[in-house]
C-alpha cells in the first residue's frame, strides 16, 4: 500500500512539474520570437527545457524563421547588384557619349577644314553606334527575362551549327594570335532544339572567351548520356566566383572589365534554361570550364 | 544605409606602460567582411578581445548592433568569435563536442550540428578524437563552434594562420559562403593583406595600435589596379585628345572629373606633357598599381 502511495506521489510531483515547465516554457516562447522579429537576425529560437510536446514546434517556428530570411537575402542580394549595375551602366554609355560631344564640340568650334569635319563626323556615328548597341543590349535583356513564349523545337546538326559560330569569330581570335580548337567525339551529333537560341548561346560564350582571356579557347564535345560540351581558356581572374558569375549584372570589378555589362552569361544560362538544358562553371589548373549538358 | 554592427569610439587599452589599443575608430556594417591587417603585435587580437569582453577597455567605447558595451546582454548571441581556441574535450569527436554546446545552448536542431560541421569540411570525420587533431581541423571545429547557433556577426582572430594552402583556399571559400548565403557580417584578422585581399570587402590598417588607414575593396582595387588615372575639369576634351593623339579608345569616363586609361601604362609623362600641351587643365594625373604588399608597407612606413 505504502508503495504505491509513493509511486503515485512521485508520479503526481513529476506531472506536475512537467506541467509547470511547460507552462513556463509557453509563456517563454512568444517573448522570444517577439525579440527576434524586432532585430533583423540569424538567430533561431532556443529550447529552455528540452520539451518533447514543445520541441517539435520550435523546429516549425525555425524553419519558418529561416525561410524568411532566405528570401530576404535574395531580395538584398538582387538589389545591391541591381544598383552596382546602375553604376556600370552610367560609366559605359558615360564613354562613348563623352566621346562623341568632343568630337561635335571640335567640330564647332575649333579651326579645321571640310574633310576634317567629314572625318570627325563619321567618329560621332561610330560613337553614338556604340551608345545604340548598349542601350539595346539592356533592353534586350529585359526583353528576354520575360520571354513567355513557346519555343519551336527541330532537329539540329550541332557540329554544324557550332562550326559556324567559330567561323564568326576566327578572325578576331587570329589577330591576336589566338586558336579555337574544336574537338569532337563524333562526327554528327543531332540535338532536339532551337536553332536560334542555341546559336544566341555559343556565340555569346566564343565572344566571352575572347574578351575575358588572353588564351586560345578549346571546345570539347562529348556524346555519352546526354550532350555535353566545355569551354576551356586560361583564367584571367582569380578571384572569379563560379557560382555567381551566371547571375545577372555579375561583374568582377568595375576598374578592370571594360566595355562589359555583365548581362552575356546571365543571357547564357536563360537561354540554356529555355531549353531545359543545365550550365556551370569550374576552375582547374588555371583554366576555366565553362560546361554546358543538354 | 546599412545596419551598424560594430562601432568604436576612440577605444583604447593601456597596460603600464605601453599602449595596445590608442583611440580606435571603426565602423563595420551588415554585410561586411572587414579585414583587419597588422603585423604582430600591432592590437588586432587586443581590439577583437575587448569586443567580445575577453578583455576590457581603458577608455572610449564601443556599441554593437546600436547596444553600448555596458549592456551587451542581448547582444550576446548573435555573436560568433574564434579567437583563442575554446574549450573542447579532447576524448570525444568533432560532433560530441558541438553536441554539448548545443545542448548547453538550447539548439534543439541536431541538423544544425551536421550544418556546422559540413561547413567547415569536418563532416566526414566520425571518429577521430579532438587530441588527435590537427591544427588546422582544431581550428575549423573552432568555426563551426563560433557558427553553431545562427549568429549574425562573427569574429575570427587570425583563422587561416598555419593552415596550408589547400586549406587556406577551402577556408576562405567557408567565409564567404557563411558571408554570401548565411548574410553574416565577419570580422576577421591577419598579418598579410593579400591574404585577405580576395576575401574582406572592407579593410582597416592597423600599427602600434592605431587604425592608420580604412579603406573598401573598391579603393583599395584602384590603389593596386594598373590604370592611368586622370583628373581634368574637361573630360570631353581628355577623351578627344587620347582618341586622336595616343590611338587608344581603352579608356572610361568614370565621371565629370575623372577618366581612368588602361594604355600606355609607366607612360604617364608622356600622357601629361601632351594633355598639357593641348591646354587642358589638368588636376592630377597619377599611375595606380602598385602591388599590395608594397602598399601594406608604404602605408606602414608613413607611421614611423
Amino acid at each position: 500500500m505504502i508503495v504505491i502511495i509513493i509511486i503515485l506521489t512521485l508520479i503526481i510531483i513529476g506531472l506536475i512539474t512537467y506541467f509547470l515547465l511547460l507552462n513556463k516554457e509557453l509563456k517563454r516562447l512568444p517573448k522570444e520570437i517577439e525579440l527576434l522579429k524586432n532585430i533583423n537576425t540569424n538567430n533561431l529560437i532556443h529550447s529552455q527545457y528540452n520539451l518533447k510536446n514543445i520541441n517539435p514546434i520550435i523546429l516549425k517556428i525555425n524553419d519558418l524563421l529561416k525561410e524568411t530570411n532566405k528570401i530576404e537575402l535574395e531580395f538584398n542580394n538582387k538589389n545591391e547588384s541591381m544598383l552596382k549595375m546602375i553604376t556600370n551602366i552610367s560609366h559605359d554609355l558615360r564613354t562613348p557619349l563623352t566621346s562623341a560631344i568632343g568630337y561635335i564640340n571640335m567640330i564647332l568650334y575649333a579651326d579645321i577644314n571640310e574633310k576634317e569635319k567629314i572625318n570627325e563626323l563619321k567618329i560621332v556615328e561610330k560613337r553614338l553606334k556604340r551608345l545604340d548597341e548598349l542601350i539595346n543590349s539592356f533592353f534586350e535583356f529585359s526583353k528576354i527575362m520575360s520571354n513567355t513564349k513557346k519555343l519551336e523545337l527541330t532537329k539540329i546538326n550541332l557540329n554544324a551549327v557550332l562550326e559556324n559560330c567559330i567561323a564568326n569569330y576566327y578572325e578576331d581570335y587570329k589577330k591576336q594570335d589566338r586558336e579555337i580548337k574544336l574537338s569532337y567525339c563524333q562526327n554528327k551529333i543531332i540535338l532536339f532544339s532551337n536553332e536560334e537560341l542555341l546559336t544566341r548561346i555559343l556565340d555569346n560564350l566564343i565572344a566571352n572567351a575572347y574578351k575575358h582571356s588572353k588564351s586560345d579557347l578549346h571546345i570539347k564535345v562529348a556524346n555519352e548520356n546526354n550532350v555535353k560540351m566545355t569551354f576551356i581558356n586560361e583564367l584571367l581572374y582569380e578571384e572569379l566566383d563560379t557560382k555567381r558569375m551566371f547571375e545577372e549584372f555579375y561583374t568582377i570589378d568595375i576598374s578592370r572589365t571594360s566595355g562589359n555589362t555583365g548581362l552575356g552569361l546571365a543571357i547564357v544560362k536563360e537561354f540554356t534554361e529555355q531549353l531545359d538544358g543545365r550550365i556551370y562553371a569550374l576552375k582547374r589548373d588555371k583554366n576555366l570550364e565553362i560546361v554546358i549538358e543538354f | 544605409m546599412k545596419e551598424i554592427i560594430l562601432k568604436t569610439d576612440n577605444l583604447t587599452k593601456k597596460y603600464k606602460n605601453f599602449i595596445a589599443l590608442d583611440n580606435v575608430n571603426i565602423e563595420i556594417r551588415k554585410g561586411d567582411i572587414y579585414g583587419i591587417i597588422g603585423r604582430n603585435g600591432a592590437g588586432k587580437t587586443t581590439l577583437m578581445k575587448i569586443i567580445t569582453t575577453l578583455a576590457s577597455k581603458t577608455d572610449g567605447e564601443f556599441y554593437l548592433f546600436n547596444h553600448k558595451d555596458t549592456d551587451l546582454k542581448e547582444t550576446k548571441r548573435r555573436i560568433g568569435s574564434l579567437i583563442e581556441t575554446p574549450a573542447f574535450f579532447p576524448n570525444l569527436n568533432a560532433y560530441d563536442n558541438l553536441k554539448y554546446y548545443s545542448i548547453q545552448k538550447g539548439i534543439i536542431d541536431k541538423e544544425q550540428i551536421n550544418e556546422a560541421l559540413k561547413l567547415v569540411g569536418l563532416n566526414d570525420i566520425k571518429k577521430k578524437c579532438f587530441k588527435n587533431f590537427s591544427l588546422g581541423m582544431k581550428q575549423r571545429l573552432g568555426i563551426a563552434f563560433a557558427i553553431l547557433d545562427n549568429p549574425d556577426f562573427i569574429i575570427l582572430d587570425e583563422p587561416i594562420n598555419g593552415l596550408d594552402p589547400i586549406g587556406i583556399s577551402d577556408l576562405r571559400e567557408t567565409f564567404k559562403k557563411l558571408n554570401e548565403e548565411r548574410n553574416i557580417t565577419i570580422l576577421i584578422s591577419s598579418h598579410i593583406l593579400s591574404e585577405l585581399y580576395v576575401l574582406a570587402t572592407r579593410f582597416g590598417i592597423i600599427e602600434k595600435g592605431k587604425v592608420i588607414k580604412e579603406l573598401s575593396k573598391e579603393e583599395l582595387d584602384s590603389e593596386c589596379s594598373k590604370c592611368i588615372s586622370i583628373r581634368t575639369d574637361d573630360v570631353k576634351k581628355v577623351a578627344i585628345v587620347l582618341e586622336k593623339e595616343l590611338n587608344t579608345t581603352n579608356y572610361k569616363v568614370i565621371d565629370n572629373e575623372e577618366i581612368k586609361l588602361y594604355d600606355y601604362l609607366e607612360q604617364s609623362q608622356k600622357v601629361n606633357k601632351l594633355l598639357v600641351q593641348k591646354d587642358i587643365n589638368i588636376k592630377q594625373i597619377r599611375e595606380t598599381g602598385i602591388s599590395l604588399e608594397d602598399y601594406f608597407k608604404s602605408l606602414i612606413k608613413e607611421e614611423h
